[in-house]
């Protein structure tokens, strides 16, 4: 009897006992469309799953991602343009789940001064892009919807922050962006600056890691989808508190700026075909340019569905084999 | 009233009322999950089928939109309006549905690309009429990126209603796994309670009846008194035990009672080998005397004498004996008369003074009648004559008996009071038993069996009357008395119970009997009594002599070898009819002998030894 009620006791503490904490380390972009891991931080749902993450942040998803292919990181935030142009020569790459996706995010911030109001008059002006990121996507398909030859527009390589600071200066007439440096350019400029969208174009922020990671790794990755998800029902039953709880992350935006810069995006966890079909074009696009090296990847192969399905099955919107891959 | 039952069904009907109401539970869980599961299933299948029709009316809207990019018309116009417009009567269709809010969500982004796209739809209409084919082909491309939008947002819709499906099946088979696990589960834990109460309740029942079980091999055993725990229980293991205890009290009780009887048994018949070999001794020393001195010498008159008397002391010994055993066994038969008290007390102590004043004894009697009881007059004498006979034998000479009469209200009392050697309270405790006798040992001075004392009353009681009897203690004599209820009156003058016989003429006389002596003597008491005897010693002879010489009476032994007493009576009466007398002479004289014997044809039952005057009488009848 006492062998049995020891026997008990230990199983039952065992069942109870919270699981180790599972250390991931993050590479970050500090934006408003991608800050659900920081509402998942700031209401606690990191902590109730147990995942302690060692956060390395960034200003771009390209740079985020290439931490992570250098084995700096679990995982890493990144936009579609990005993780697909990696794909072409990295088939480790592996997106767990969408974070956001948006038709107003990126956008191209002009000054209108230079005469631009449309895709059209793009024709003959300079215009920054971040190389490897989603702005360059953006531009081609602009310059395409416009019927604007590329080879007419003298296209500007600058990061955002300095894309901000040319556009101000005036040594660029208009600059392919996403907040919150679009907003910044914006507010820069003040009347002066033209806002040219489509939406024709969805951008998408991704949660990727590498499929050794998430061999190794599979349980903290989950928890980590877990208090995704658990940001996720947060921010949607009060975005207000959700907002708040995000506000110190973005100190040089006041409380107008945030909150219109979140209403142009959409938290939203997911695979699903809506996000196939970007990464098809991003790939398509990448393929048409030729000036990715390596060789056009299965973007179905690049999704890893098995755990967010899991964790919470109306976001997965795909078909699944009986291995959790996507048919 | 708390009992086993009670005890055993309470916990049995609520045991099984909580596994009925558990299963039931799970069946009526179970159902609500199925119904829910169907309503949920079609709607899944309403909102799938509409989200498939959706996708091929987009499909053909894409087709007409792609054919008007290249060759507009009239024609091709008019099947892209049938084909937005079906698509139309779709989207009303499911904006009607209740879908869930992931879905919802997916549907309202739906219908914001395909407003945007309806306006793409419209600019490509636009440019085919005003035929500009760059613009219209610019105006296709914008409507193809948005379209493939769309598109995914439709395989989402229906990818998501299929994985809703599947969710919904595995659902319904958890919830029928765990239906079922939960129904093994209650009727595993029912198993297990039923077994933990069965053994409790058997634990409660099996361990007081193995307590009386083990006092039974106790009592068994040893042969004492054991009693069961337990007998204070409310239920009908204490009525067991309560049962067991007063049976096993009443069986212990009874077994010391037949140890004692059975002791005393043995005791009887030490005494009655040594009673019924006392009167042998002088008649052998009479028959002796007979032998070897002359018939007419005067030894020869007092050796008759002596055999009369130790004959007649064998023959009360077995009488009492009889009597006894007829009485225990309710077999006795009175013959019941108007008898005056009084004048049987009177006649018996006459009989009995010469005894007395032989002892040395001084009898008074004071029995003024009458004293009218209806009694067997035989039987009232026997009472009488023991009770004298009692004190005759214990006290000593110069002692004292007073007999007296009273009739006082409605019983006459009967008191016999001596000087003799009295009894102490434990002798006085059982006067009245039978084979008791104060003295027990080899050298008590009074002979008998101790059933004088047994008879009187045992006869008073067949009466219905009392006897009792009181001592002051030892030497201090004793005091008998007995009551008998009063009869009203007199009696009209009754016969004695032995008519005188007849002179009778001389008798041809058949004696028949195996035993040779008893047959030759039996012949010589016969001849004595001037009859004609012939013996014979077996039933065929006494067949063939009946035949031979018609004898008028036949004086037949029961117990003859080969052929019955009873059957050479039977034999006899069927040939030679009821004028022969058949007479039987049996030792064997209990009630059910004598009935057997009047069954077979015998016209009379005389016991063995027969009285002589009996005898006379029975053949001069």
């Amino acid at each position: 009897v006492r062998l049995a009620l020891t026997v008990t006791i230990a199983a039952l503490t065992a069942s109870c006992a919270r699981p180790a904490p599972a250390r991931l380390v993050v590479a970050t972009v500090r934006q408003p469309a991608t800050a659900l891991i920081f509402v998942a931080r700031a209401r606690g749902c990191l902590a109730a799953e147990g995942v302690e993450l060692e956060e390395h942040p960034f200003e771009l998803g390209r740079d985020a991602l290439a931490l992570l292919r250098r084995g700096g990181a679990d995982v890493a935030i990144a936009y579609q343009t990005p993780v697909v142009r990696a794909a072409f020569s990295d088939r480790r790459l592996r997106i767990l789940t969408a974070l956001h996706t948006s038709t107003r995010n990126t956008r191209i911030v002009a000054r209108r001064d230079r005469g631009v109001a449309s895709f059209a008059e793009l024709a003959g002006k300079r215009v920054g892009v971040a190389p490897g990121t989603n702005t360059v996507t953006f531009l081609d398909l602009a310059l395409r919807l416009a019927g604007v030859p590329e080879e007419r527009v003298e296209v500007v390589p600058a990061a955002p922050d300095a894309a901000v600071a040319a556009l101000a200066a005036g040594t660029l007439d208009a600059a392919v962006l996403f907040d919150p440096m679009a907003a910044l350019a914006e507010r820069r400029l003040g009347e002066g600056a033209a806002t040219l969208r489509s939406e024709l174009y969805a951008d998408a922020s991704l949660l990727v890691t590498r499929d050794d990671v998430l061999a190794a790794r599979a349980d903290g990755l989950r928890r980590l989808l877990r208090a995704l998800a658990c940001a996720e029902r947060a921010a949607l039953a009060d975005p207000d508190a959700a907002r708040a709880a995000i506000r110190g992350t973005f100190p040089e935006l006041d409380e107008a700026d945030l909150r219109a810069e979140l209403d142009r995006v959409t938290w939203r966890l997911g695979l699903d075909h809506v996000l196939l079909e970007i990464l098809r074009r991003e790939r398509d696009g990448a393929a048409a340019s030729g000036d990715v090296p390596g060789t056009a990847p299965d973007v179905t192969a690049l999704l890893a569905p098995r755990l967010l399905d899991e964790v919470s099955p109306d976001a997965v919107m795909l078909l699944l084999a009986p291995d959790g891959t996507p048919w | 009233v708390v009992t086993l039952a009670r005890r055993i069904a309470v916990p049995t009907a609520l045991l099984g009322s909580v596994i009925c109401a558990g299963l039931a539970y799970v069946w009526w869980e179970s159902a609500q999950h199925a119904r829910e599961a169907a309503r949920e299933t079609l709607a899944i299948r309403t909102a799938t089928a509409l989200v498939v029709a959706l996708e091929d009316a987009s499909q053909d809207e894409e087709r007409w939109v792609l054919a008007l990019g290249s060759a507009p018309g009239a024609a091709t116009e008019g099947r892209l309006r049938e084909a937005q417009t079906r698509i139309a009567a779709l989207t009303a269709s499911i904006d009607r549905l209740a879908l869930p809010p992931r879905a919802d969500e997916r549907w309202r982004e739906l219908g914001a690309a395909r407003a945007s796209l309806d306006d793409l739809g419209r600019e490509v209409l636009a440019h085919a009429r005003d035929r500009t084919p760059e613009r219209r082909a610019l105006a296709v491309a914008k409507w193809q990126l948005l379209s493939s939008r769309t598109d995914a947002l439709l395989k989402d819709l229906s990818t998501y209603h299929l994985r809703l499906l599947d969710r919904t099946v595995a659902e319904l088979q958890e919830r029928r796994t765990r239906a079922l696990r939960t129904a093994a589960l209650l009727l595993v834990a029912g198993l297990l309670a039923a077994v933990v109460l069965t053994a409790v309740v058997a634990r409660a029942v099996v361990r007081p009846i193995v307590a009386v079980a083990a006092a039974a091999e106790r009592i068994a055993a040893t042969g004492r008194l054991a009693e069961v725990a337990g007998a204070d229980r409310p239920d009908e293991l204490g009525t067991l035990a309560r049962a067991f205890n007063r049976m096993t009290e009443r069986l212990v009780g009874a077994n010391a009672r037949l140890e004692e009887a059975d002791r005393r048994k043995d005791e009887f018949l030490g005494m009655l080998s040594h009673e019924l070999r006392n009167p042998l001794a002088p008649v052998r020393n009479a028959v002796e005397l007979l032998r070897r001195a002359g018939p007419d010498a005067a030894q020869a008159c007092r050796a008759t004498e002596v055999i009369s008397r130790q004959v007649d002391h064998l023959t009360r010994l077995v009488d009492e004996l009889l009597d006894v055993t007829r009485i225990a066994r309710g077999k006795i038969e009175l013959r019941r008369e108007r008898v005056d008290l009084a004048g049987v007390v009177a006649r018996v102590c006459d009989d009995y003074r010469p005894l007395l004043v032989q002892q040395g004894l001084a009898l008074t009697v004071d029995a003024p009648g009458p004293a009218w009881v209806d009694a067997d007059p035989t039987r009232l004498a026997q009472v009488v004559g023991n009770l004298l006979h009692n004190s005759a034998k214990f006290t000593d000479p110069g002692g004292r008996v007073a007999v007296t009469l009273r009739a006082e209200g409605a019983a006459a009392e009967i008191r016999v009071v001596d000087t003799g050697a009295g009894m102490d309270a434990e002798t006085l405790a059982r006067a009245f038993e039978p084979f008791a006798q104060a003295d027990r040992s080899l050298a008590r001075s009074s002979g008998g069996l101790g059933l004088g004392l047994a008879l009187v009353k045992g006869i008073v009681e067949l009466h219905g009357g009392s006897a009792e009897a009181s001592s002051a203690g030892l030497g201090q004599g004793s005091e008998l008395v007995v009551r008998l209820p009063l009869a009203s009156g007199p009696a009209a003058a009754a016969e004695g119970p032995w008519g005188a016989a007849a002179p009778a003429g001389p008798r041809r006389v058949l004696v028949v009997d195996d035993n040779v002596d008893a047959a030759l003597t039996l012949a010589d008491v016969v001849a004595l009594f001037g009859h004609a005897a012939e013996v014979v010693h077996d039933g065929p002879a006494a067949l063939a002599a009946a035949r031979a010489r018609r004898p008028d009476v036949v004086l037949c032994d029961i117990g003859l070898p080969g052929m019955s007493g009873y059957e050479v009576a039977e034999a006899l009466r069927r040939e030679l009819g009821p004028g022969v007398r058949l007479v039987a002479v049996s030792g064997y004289a209990r009630p059910e002998d004598v009935a057997r014997a009047h069954e077979a044809g015998f016209d009379a039952h005389v016991a063995k030894p027969a009285d002589p005057a009996e005898l006379e009488r029975l053949l001069g009848a």
